[in-house]
C-alpha cells in the first residue's frame, strides 16, 4: 500500500465495506470585518482535506491541540455543520448530500455526545423528558412505550429508574454523563460522536465512563468516534487513532502501533507531553519539550503545516506539503522527515 | 530547610444557609524554600480551601474556625484584611487555573504586572514598569518589550498564562501556591508551562504548593506529595516513596483509575464506587470507608489519624494497602 491518495489508503485492508468514510472533508469558515456589511476577508480553514474510514464495531479516536478541527470534525460527521467539499459516506450511501426529511430520517443512526455534563442537560427539564425528547421529535411509539423505554435506558447505564422525575442538577457530573449516555442511545444509533466524554469530569469518575462506553459499545454493537485532546484516554478506549494538526491529519494508525512507532514528529511531541503518573519515567524524560503554539488557521504556514514547530524541518517542507505515506499495515503519516522508515 | 510555610490543624468552614460545611478538617503541613508540595485528591476534598485559607480568600461564608497559618514564622490567621493586603501578591502569590479570567481584560499586560510592584515595593511607575519588563522576559514571553503594551485577549491562552505567572513573580514572592495551573491549557503548552515554573522555582528559591488532581503532573514536578480525601490529608510521602508504595487505598484506587498512555490496558479500569460524603454532616468513621474495598469493621467504629511506623511516609488507615491478608492489590501494574 504505497498510495499518495488518502482516502483508500486510511480504509483498513480486507474490509472493503468501510461503515463511515470521510473523503477529501473541507470546512471554512468565513472571516468577516465591518460593522454592516459584513465583508469577507479571510476564513479559518478548520478542516482541509482531511480523509480516513472506519470499520463497524471499531472505536476511532481522533487527538490534537484546540483549535486543530476535531470538533468541528465531529459536527460534520453527524450533519451538525455541512462541509464545503467533500464526501462523507455512512452506512453505503452518501450521508453528506442528504437533506431535509431524508437527513432527518437517516441522523438518528448518527448521534453526537457533547463534553459537559452541566451545560448539555436542560436545567428546566426532568430527566424523563431529556431522554425521552428524541423519541417524541422522531414521533417513536405511543407515550407508554416511550416511557417503558425510558426506564430501560437509564437501567442500562446505571441509574435508578425513580430517576425520570428529578432535575439535572439533583445529579453529580458522572451522572450527568450517564444521562446524556442515555439520551444519546434513546434512538439506538449505529455510530456515536464522543466530543471530550470524560474530560470535565473526576479523575475517579472518568473511570467509571470509559467502563460503561466500552460495555455499550460491545452489547449494542456501537461505532465510536472519540474525540479527545487526552492521548491516554484515547489510547485507552480507540482501536485506532487519527492525530489532527491544524486542520489536517497529520497521521493514522492501530493505537498501540501509535503510541511504540509515532513516524510524525507531532505525534511523537505530543505522546512526549503528556505526564505519566511515574516519577521514575516522569523525571527521565529528556528536555524536548515542543516549542511554540498553534499558528493561526487563517494563514496557515506553506507546505507542512507544522513545520513551524517541528524540529526536524527543512527547506522543502515550506514549499511543499507532504504525501500520506504507509508506515506498516493502517499505519499512514503525512512527513517529509517522518521518524520511522517508510513501508 | 527552613520552612517557609507551616500550618497546623487548619479548619476552615463555610457558613450556608442550614449547615456548616466543614471543608478543610484539621490539615497540617510545611513546606520548605526551593520545596514543591503537591496537594492531590478529588473536586470538592478541601485542596483549593487549602490554598485559599493561606491567602485569606475565602467564598462567602468561608472563615478559618481554628488552627495556624505561619508564613516564616509569623501567624497568619489573627492578622486584618489591611495586613493581608501586604501579605498577598507580596509575600504570597497565587497562580489560578483560568488564565481567561483571571486577568483583567480591560488594563494592558504590562499595567497589571507594575501595579502589584507599584503597591508592594513603593517604586515609581517608570521602576515597576522596567520591573514588570524583567519578569516578562524571565517567564520567556517571545517580543516582551511589545507584548508589555498588549491586552489579555490579544495573547494565546499559553501566552496568557505566563502573563498569569509574571504577576505572581513581580514581588519576589517566598511562596508561591498553584491551583491547578496548566488545567485549562493544550498538553503541549502545559509542558512548557510546567517546564517554566519548575525551572524558576529552583532559580528564585521560592516554596510552591502545587494544587492538581492530575497525578501525572505531580509525579514529575512535586518533591512531596500529600494526597486529601474529604477534608482531610491521607497520606503524605516524597513522590518517589508515595507512586512506588502507597498505602492508603484512596491513593491506590486515584491511581489505578487512571489510563497510564505507557502502558497496554486489557482490563476494565478500575474505579471507585460511590460519592465522598457530605462535609455538612462528616462521619465520625473513616470518611473512605463507604468506597473502600479494604473496608472492616473497626473502619466503621472509629475514625483513622494520620501515623503509621516511618515517620517520613505517614497515612490515615486501619487496613493499608499490602497489610490486608486475602486481597490482591488493585491494578497492580503489569
Amino acid at each position: 500500500m504505497t498510495t499518495t491518495d488518502a482516502s483508500p489508503a486510511a480504509a483498513p485492508p480486507g474490509t472493503d465495506t468501510a461503515f463511515l468514510d470521510l473523503r477529501h472533508v473541507v470546512k471554512e469558515f468565513p472571516v468577516t470585518a465591518g460593522s454592516v456589511l459584513q465583508r469577507k476577508v479571510g476564513s479559518v480553514k478548520a478542516v482541509s482535506d482531511v480523509s480516513f474510514s472506519v470499520r463497524k464495531g471499531e472505536t476511532f479516536g481522533l487527538v490534537g491541540e484546540s483549535g486543530c478541527g476535531k470538533t468541528t470534525l465531529g459536527r460534520l460527521i453527524v450533519a451538525l455543520d455541512r462541509l464545503d467539499s467533500g464526501q462523507i459516506w455512512f452506512d453505503g450511501s452518501e450521508f453528506s448530500r442528504l437533506h431535509g426529511r431524508d437527513l432527518r430520517r437517516r441522523r438518528r443512526d448518527l448521534q453526537l455526545m457533547f463534553q459537559d455534563p452541566y451545560a448539555s442537560l436542560d436545567p428546566r427539564m426532568r430527566v424523563g423528558t431529556i431522554i425521552r425528547e428524541p423519541l417524541a421529535v422522531q414521533r417513536i411509539g405511543s407515550r407508554k412505550e416511550q416511557d417503558a423505554r425510558v426506564r430501560e435506558l437509564l437501567q442500562e447505564v446505571g441509574l435508578s429508574p425513580k430517576s425520570v422525575d428529578l432535575y439535572p442538577h439533583e445529579f453529580s457530573g458522572g451522572q450527568r454523563q450517564r444521562i446524556g449516555f442515555a439520551r444519546v442511545l434513546t434512538l439506538n444509533p449505529k455510530l456515536i460522536v464522543a466530543d471530550e466524554p470524560v474530560s470535565a469530569l473526576d479523575v475517579s469518575i472518568r473511570s467509571q465512563i470509559l467502563n460503561l462506553m466500552n460495555n455499550l459499545q460491545k452489547r449494542h454493537d456501537l461505532t465510536y468516534i472519540v474525540i479527545s485532546h487526552d492521548l491516554s484516554v484515547v489510547k485507552y478506549i480507540a482501536d485506532r487513532i487519527g492525530v489532527m494538526y491544524l486542520g489536517k491529519l497529520v497521521e493514522v494508525g492501530p493505537s498501540q502501533m501509535l503510541y511504540d512507532h509515532a513516524a510524525h514528529p507531532y505525534t511523537a511531541g505530543l505522546i512526549e507531553a503528556i505526564p505519566i503518573p511515574d516519577p521514575a519515567v516522569e523525571r527521565n524524560k529528556g528536555d524536548n519539550t515542543m516549542q511554540g503554539e498553534l499558528p493561526s488557521a487563517v494563514n496557515p504556514p506553506s507546505g507542512c503545516r507544522f513545520r513551524t514547530r517541528c524540529p526536524r524541518a527543512q527547506a522543502i517542507c515550506a514549499e511543499s506539503e507532504p504525501p500520506m505515506r504507509s508506515f506498516g499495515p493502517q499505519h499512514l503519516a503525512a512527513c517529509h522527515f517522518p521518524l520511522q522508515p517508510a513501508a | 530547610m527552613a520552612a517557609v510555610l507551616e500550618i497546623e490543624s487548619l479548619k476552615t468552614h463555610i457558613r450556608q444557609r442550614h449547615a456548616v460545611v466543614q471543608a478543610v478538617d484539621g490539615v497540617s503541613l510545611s513546606i520548605g524554600e526551593g520545596e514543591t508540595l503537591g496537594l492531590v485528591g478529588e473536586s470538592g476534598c478541601g485542596k483549593t480551601m487549602t490554598g485559599m485559607s493561606i491567602m485569606k480568600l475565602l467564598p462567602p461564608g468561608g472563615y478559618i474556625a481554628s488552627g495556624q497559618v505561619r508564613l516564616n514564622g509569623r501567624d497568619l490567621v489573627p492578622l486584618g484584611e489591611g495586613e493581608m493586603r501586604h501579605v498577598r501578591g507580596n509575600e504570597v502569590a497565587v497562580i489560578f487555573q483560568d488564565p481567561m479570567t483571571s486577568l483583567n481584560p480591560t488594563m494592558t499586560v504590562g499595567n497589571q504586572i507594575s501595579e502589584g510592584v507599584r503597591i508592594h515595593k513603593g517604586v515609581s511607575r517608570a521602576a515597576a514598569r522596567e520591573r514588570a519588563l524583567d519578569v516578562l522576559k524571565l517567564v520567556g514571553m517571545p517580543r516582551p518589550a511589545e507584548r508589555i503594551n498588549y491586552y489579555p485577549h490579544q495573547l494565546s491562552g499559553g501566552l496568557r498564562q505566563r502573563v498569569v505567572i509574571a504577576m505572581a513573580l513581580a514581588c519576589e514572592p517566598k511562596l508561591v501556591i498553584a491551583d491547578e495551573p496548566t488545567t485549562a491549557l493544550d498538553v503541549t503548552i502545559q509542558a512548557q508551562i510546567l517546564d517554566l515554573l519548575t525551572e524558576l522555582k529552583a532559580r528564585l528559591r521560592m516554596a510552591v504548593l502545587l494544587i492538581t488532581h492530575d497525578l501525572g503532573v505531580i509525579a514529575g514536578r512535586a518533591d512531596r506529595v500529600m494526597v486529601m480525601y474529604a477534608g482531610k490529608i491521607v497520606e503524605v510521602a516524597s513522590t518517589t516513596e508515595l507512586f512506588a508504595h502507597r498505602h492508603h487505598p484512596y491513593t491506590e484506587a486515584l491511581l489505578a483509575s487512571i489510563p497510564r498512555l505507557d502502558q497496554i490496558q486489557t482490563d476494565a479500569l478500575y474505579s471507585i464506587p460511590g460519592l465522598p460524603p457530605d462535609l455538612a454532616h462528616p462521619p465520625t468513621w473513616c470518611r473512605f470507608q463507604p468506597r473502600c474495598r479494604y473496608a472492616t469493621q473497626v473502619c466503621r467504629d472509629a475514625e483513622p489519624e494520620l501515623g503509621g511506623t516511618e515517620p517520613s511516609h505517614p497515612y490515615a488507615c486501619f487496613n493499608p494497602v499490602g497489610q490486608v491478608g486475602a486481597s490482591a492489590p488493585v491494578g497492580a501494574a503489569s
